[in-house]
């Protein structure tokens, strides 16, 4: 059921480009810096991210979106990228607006 | 086009580089600083001021002392000078006298800039001298093995006061305030953005402009504290912080248990520098 909720969610958020934000944004993240001291998951104003269960080449966990979320949810404040204290997790504007794909 | 080749945007893209690592030294990255430590969020609000700021990076000198905090101007991709502990100030003084071009910042400790540093901080504010000041305070010697500091607060226990501490704290505020400091900002690690602004706006101004910020610290001062966690300290600022801008810095004490009040308490205009002074004695003294 949550699954199925998920994909809907996800499908409706992908079906209508027309409707969708021109501009496009990313996170991102250079994994091996961070040290999983967990700033940009709990100050996050959406809450869009949690732990992952991955883990970095230096033990930690680093941050993943949560799997019911998506970009749309992001408030594209960059606080993350301003807390991180290891210069790990940023926010970035995609300069190319005509394709989603990456 | 089916929906299944659209790419959900559901990811965080692996990156090679961050954007502000034009100010970093990155070859030198991850820093020493401890999981859960606010130095790194301090240096990157840092690093984000001096970007907005439009200042010509090549006149940007950054200078501190010894500690943790002190390690900052290492990953720094400016001038940077790493001086002997507790005489950040003295050197930058003396550059910025040399070359009055140049804006100075110090960004030290705690420890280094009011105990072992404390005489020249005082004075730096009493001349007016033209640099900013941004002072790290973590309550404790971090680097060392947490020993108790002059910013210690009463009863907090540290590897020096196993007891808990029985001397009263400085609080810096007040204490560079009433020797003459222009421009006195206090903010917690978590206040990002404001600090970022108060960090532009203290390095605009003329005159000895400055700001402690108070990071986590967990290893050193965290653990014996309660606050084992940068986290947790982070979340103790969310609950506990209030923004009181203008109020005297001497209503402003740093108690343990007590609200942390943080705003810009001071901002003055025109109070003739130390380098104002200077430049008008050079013209003097080429007329006779
Ligand atoms: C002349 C001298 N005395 C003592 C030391 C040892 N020492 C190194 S760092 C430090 C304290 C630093 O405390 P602080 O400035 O608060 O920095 P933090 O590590 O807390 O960021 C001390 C006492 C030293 N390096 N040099
Ligand atoms: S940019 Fe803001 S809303 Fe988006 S993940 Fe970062 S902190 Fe959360
Ligand atoms: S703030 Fe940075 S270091 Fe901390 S968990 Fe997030 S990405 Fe990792
Ligand atoms: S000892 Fe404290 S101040 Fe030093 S790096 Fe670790 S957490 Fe930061
Ligand atoms: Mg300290």
């Amino acid at each position: 059921m949550l699954r199925l909720h998920m994909t809907l969610r996800k499908i409706i958020s992908f079906i209508p480009p027309e409707y969708k934000e021109q501009e496009k944004w990313h996170l991102k993240i250079i994994t091996d810096r961070c040290k999983g001291c967990l700033f940009c998951i709990n100050f996050c104003p959406t809450e869009l991210l949690e732990s992952s269960p991955e883990i970095n080449s230096k033990g930690y966990h680093p941050p993943k979106i949560k799997d019911d979320m998506d970009m749309d949810d992001c408030a594209k404040c960059g606080f993350c990228e301003l807390i991180c204290p290891e210069f790990s997790i940023f926010l970035e504007k995609e300069e190319d607006t005509t394709g989603a794909k990456k | 086009m089916t929906i299944s080749e659209e790419k959900v945007d559901d990811t965080i893209l692996e990156a090679k580089r961050h954007p502000m690592d034009y100010l970093l030294r990155w070859d030198r990255l991850p820093h020493v600083w401890c999981s859960g430590c606010g130095l790194g969020s301090v240096l990157s609000c840092f690093i984000h001021a001096i970007a907005e700021s439009g200042i010509d990076t090549k006149k940007i000198v950054v200078v501190s002392g010894i500690g943790c905090t002190g390690r900052a101007s290492g990953y720094l991709d400016l001038d940077v000078f790493h001086t002997t502990h507790g005489r950040a100030i003295p050197f930058a003084i003396g550059l910025k006298l040399a070359n009055p071009e140049l804006k100075v910042i110090v960004f030290s400790g705690d420890g280094d800039l009011f105990a072992i540093g404390g005489n020249h901080i005082i004075h730096a504010a009493r001349r007016n001298a033209d640099i900013t000041v941004i002072c790290s305070n973590n309550f404790i010697y971090g680097m060392t093995g947490g020993q108790l500091a002059p910013t210690t607060p009463m009863g907090a226990w540290t590897s020096t006061s196993p007891y808990g501490n029985v001397e009263p704290n400085f609080n810096l505020c007040h204490l560079v305030a009433s020797a003459g400091a222009i421009y006195v900002a206090r903010w917690t690690s978590l206040n990002a953005r404001r600090l970022q602004a108060s960090m532009v706006e203290a390095i605009k101004k003329k005159g000895f402009s400055f700001i402690e910020v108070i990071p986590p610290c967990p290893t050193t001062f965290g653990r014996r504290n309660d606050y084992e966690e940068g986290i947790k300290m982070l979340e103790f600022f969310r609950e506990n912080t209030i923004i009181r801008h203008g109020i005297d810095p001497g209503d402003a004490e740093l108690n343990l248990g007590n609200k942390i009040v943080v705003g810009k308490f001071v901002d003055k205009e025109d109070k003739p520098t130390l380098s104002d002074h200077i430049a008008r004695i050079q013209l003097f003294a080429k007329r006779r």
